[in-house]
């Protein structure tokens, strides 16, 4: 009896964990979508008041608390500086193609992303303000989306994942 | 000739480092001392103007003389050597651009060529330049540092009654001006308190606050700022006894120069002319002759002639 209490306890306990796991991922969506949001404005003023080029953008983008969002930042000016490629473009979008799913991003950001990072750099300084400040208002429209899907499904995978769990042990038993 | 085995410069203090990967690839067993520019132009041949010929960039790699075997430059090319340039980052150049030209690291220069996008416009109908768009050539400078070079102006300079006076130096354009610049600062600088006036950032080609190049124990450097605010800075905070400057040409450049001259302080300046005579002939420049004493003329990157008046 006592094994079977306890084997139903993890049973529980690992579909709660569960549950709580994917609820994580609609938080991070969200977060990180933000933390995209704060790197843009960072991006803004470097280049509106300092004129600085992207590669001595990016290693002062690592010393600002972006989270999970620092390693792509850190990532992409790795990856420039070891293959010396002359295009920037092309690192950043492999490297968000490659860092979305850990970064847990989805299709409507991924693409609001690219479409930024593809115009980084091309144009003059108006330009680029203007660019940032159009990914910047959809990125807040597609965070806004992203939390109330995450207020519904939070709950309802915590919840889901205890009662699964509970629902397995009681046929167990 | 250009080509030796082996190559012993530093890619990234070199232009080549901001050509396209194509062309770079090509240029691998040049000698880049020997380059005094590249001019790359859409759908046609590269050019390598070295000291003693001109000939094209080959398709094998290294140079030829037949034009039927040289490499012929892409749309892919010029672009990517724009990306290079501007380092993925146009709108840190936009003011260059639109100037015609982007200095880059180490004092090398690259001349850009395209169609002028004008915007506004003023009572005589002129715009101004807000881009260059179309670009379709892009002439890199090679800048070099030749220690010693402004040796013999330096011996006559201090050896007239009158000392370090203020000089000018006239030469057609690409006949080592801004070299010769670069040794007098580092050569009199020993000795005097020295101020580079450097417009386009060549003379110090300064980075971060450090130039590559040995420009002396005593001499400060205002890079990248107009010849008009770099000279009152200079005045009021620097306290110079030798003011250098790279080619005066504005009417304001000149006003400002003529004030200098009289503020008790030596001015060594360039200007573009073919000799001391066409220069004296150039209509902005005329006003300012009385205030310089020593004149040098440049041959092809020697010092031609050395005149006091």
């Amino acid at each position: 009896m006592i094994i079977k209490i306890i084997g139903a306890s993890i049973i529980i306990l690992a579909s709660t964990l569960m549950g709580f796991y994917m609820a994580n991922g609609y938080v991070g969506r969200s977060k990180n979508i933000f933390m995209f949001i704060n790197a843009l404005t960072i991006i803004s003023t470097e280049i509106s008041f300092n004129k600085s080029v992207i590669m001595s953008i990016l290693p002062k983008l690592s010393t600002h608390e972006l989270g999970d969002v620092k390693m792509f930042f850190e990532q992409v000016y790795y990856t420039a500086k070891q293959t010396g490629s002359s295009s920037l473009k092309y690192i950043f979008l492999d490297t968000l193609n490659k860092t979305s799913k850990k970064n847990k991003l989805k299709t409507p950001e991924v693409k609001i992303l690219e479409n930024f990072f593809s115009q980084l750099g091309t144009s003059d300084t108006s330009n680029q303000i203007k660019s940032i400040e159009n990914a910047v208002s959809q990125l807040e429209q597609v965070r806004q989306e992203a939390d109330e899907q995450g207020k519904k499904n939070i709950k309802l995978c915590r919840v889901f994942g205890f009662l699964a769990g509970l629902f397995v042990s009681l046929i167990l038993f | 000739m250009i080509i030796c085995q082996q190559n012993t410069w530093d890619l990234s203090k070199t232009p080549f480092f901001y050509m396209s990967k194509s062309i770079r690839m090509l240029c691998t067993h040049m000698d880049y001392n020997e380059i005094c520019e590249i001019r790359i132009r859409l759908g046609q041949a590269v050019v390598v103007h070295c000291l003693s010929e001109m000939v094209f960039l080959s398709k094998k790699g290294g140079i030829t003389t037949n034009i039927d075997e040289s490499y012929k430059v892409s749309f892919e090319d010029i672009q990517e050597c724009i990306e290079r340039i501007t380092l993925n980052s146009r709108y840190a150049f936009e003011d260059e651009i639109r100037r015609g030209f982007i200095t880059l690291e180490y004092g090398h220069r690259v001349g850009i060529g395209g169609s002028a996008v004008e915007s506004g416009g003023n009572y005589n109908g002129a715009g101004v330049i807000s881009n260059i768009k179309d670009i379709s050539s892009l002439n890199y400078r090679f800048a070099h540092e030749v220690v010693g070079c402004a040796e013999k102006i330096i011996q006559k300079l201090t050896d007239s009654p009158t000392g370090i006076t203020s000089t000018m130096i006239i030469s057609p354009p690409g006949y080592g001006k801004t070299t010769i610049l670069r040794d007098i600062a580092r050569m009199l600088s020993k000795y005097k308190k020295v101020t580079i006036i450097d417009e386009r950032g060549e003379i110090a080609a300064m980075n971060a606050g450090l130039s590559p190049y040995n420009m002396g124990v005593n001499c400060d450097v205002i890079s990248l700022c107009p010849k008009p605010y770099a000279m009152n800075i200079a005045l009021r905070a620097l306290s110079p006894e030798i003011i250098i400057t790279d080619e005066l040409g504005s009417k304001q450049d000149i006003l400002l120069a003529k004030e200098m001259a009289l503020s008790g302080v030596s001015l060594i300046a360039s200007v573009h002319a073919h000799s001391y005579e066409q220069a004296i002939k150039k209509p902005l420049l005329k006003h300012l002759f009385e205030e310089f004493s020593c004149f040098v003329t440049l041959g092809d990157k020697t010092v031609e002639n050395i005149i006091f008046v």
